[in-house]
């Protein structure tokens, strides 16, 4: 047993279990960051980030399901 | 405690407590199969060595978090939340539309014990040896979850404690109840709970990001209850739009 090993995979799973899902989420978070600096309205960055992550939900459940024949 | 503390403290002990339930359940599943094939002993010694080092990581990461700037605090543990808590979110968005099978205890507490049975069999170490490890292993792996959750949710604004009370009495809870029932807790509403903990861990995830960000939210800690809402709405209506063209494939 490499309990070492198993407890890296499972903070690697705790955080990429999917991958679209954690790429999606850091690049959304990484293009609110990059608005925010150009000096707009903070409640312009928080309104983008509620859409931003329900529309990711939204995506990567609905590709999920496809992929696995649901939908 | 005024009502404004209890807005943030109320979501961030029952995300703890919730969260750390499921966790626990899980452990306690692979801790009993250690116990009902090689008795008490193994299974709490592993589980009582897996606490020690627990223990040893909460103690190390404590004064460092201290030690980080707040908004840097706030914005890595909001990103890691969104990561967690959205990944819960999609995972038990799935399960209800099913499109992922549920969790079944039973089934873990079968295979574990077929699993261990067969490594002693195959590396013909201590039968007891092997046990323990195991339960060693299931604390370990599931505490280091409780221990992010409680650092999550509590870290980004002094709420430690209160996230610490919810993870504690989900620990009590469920070994209460574990040691009536002796058997793996298949009756706990695992996919319900982790639905409720996606969408919790998700809004916090939202919340602290955003504050990391410079973000002023509107209504202050008591946006989280709407931010909530917004993403269990978008759970149960991709549940129940995922779950109709399964029922009319089969009909």
């Amino acid at each position: 047993m490499n309990i070492i090993g198993d407890v890296f995979k499972e903070l690697y799973s705790m955080f990429m279990a999917d991958a679209a899902l954690s790429g999606a989420i850091l690049a959304l978070v990484a293009a609110i960051a990059a608005v925010d600096g150009l000096g707009l309205d903070h409640r312009i960055g928080g309104a983008a980030l509620i859409a931003g992550c329900l529309a990711i939900i939204v995506v990567v459940t609905a590709r999920e399901a496809r992929r696995r024949g649901g939908g | 405690m005024d009502a404004i503390a209890w807005s943030t403290a109320g979501p961030a002990i029952g995300a703890s407590f919730v969260a750390s339930m499921v966790e626990v359940v899980e452990a306690f599943t692979i801790v009993l199969a250690v116990a009902t094939l090689r008795g008490w002993r193994p299974a709490i010694s592993g589980t009582l060595a897996a606490l020690a080092v627990l223990g040893l990581l909460i103690a190390a990461l404590g004064p460092l978090i201290g030690q980080i700037p707040l908004y840097i605090l706030q914005l890595v543990i909001g990103i890691l939340l969104l990561l967690f808590g959205m990944g819960w979110l999609r995972k038990a968005i799935l399960r209800a539309a099913g499109a992922l099978p549920l969790h079944d205890e039973a089934a873990a507490f079968a295979a574990e014990s077929a699993e261990l049975a067969e490594q002693a069999r195959r590396q013909h170490n201590s039968m007891n040896w092997i046990a323990g490890m195991a339960a060693f292993k299931a604390v370990l792996l599931e505490g280091l979850e409780v221990i992010f959750i409680v650092l999550a949710v509590g870290a980004g604004r002094g709420l430690l404690g209160a996230a610490t009370l919810g993870a504690f009495a989900a620990c009590v809870l469920v070994l209460a109840i574990g040691a009536i029932v002796r058997k793996p807790l298949s009756q706990v509403p695992e996919n319900t709970l982790k639905f409720g903990v996606g969408v919790m861990l998700s809004a916090f995830g939202v919340f602290w990001t955003g504050e990391g960000l410079g973000i002023g939210w509107p209504g202050g800690d008591l946006v989280l209850f709407g931010l909530a809402g917004l993403f269990l709405a978008t759970g149960l209506v991709m549940a129940g739009v995922l779950r109709r063209p399964r029922a009319e494939a089969v009909s």
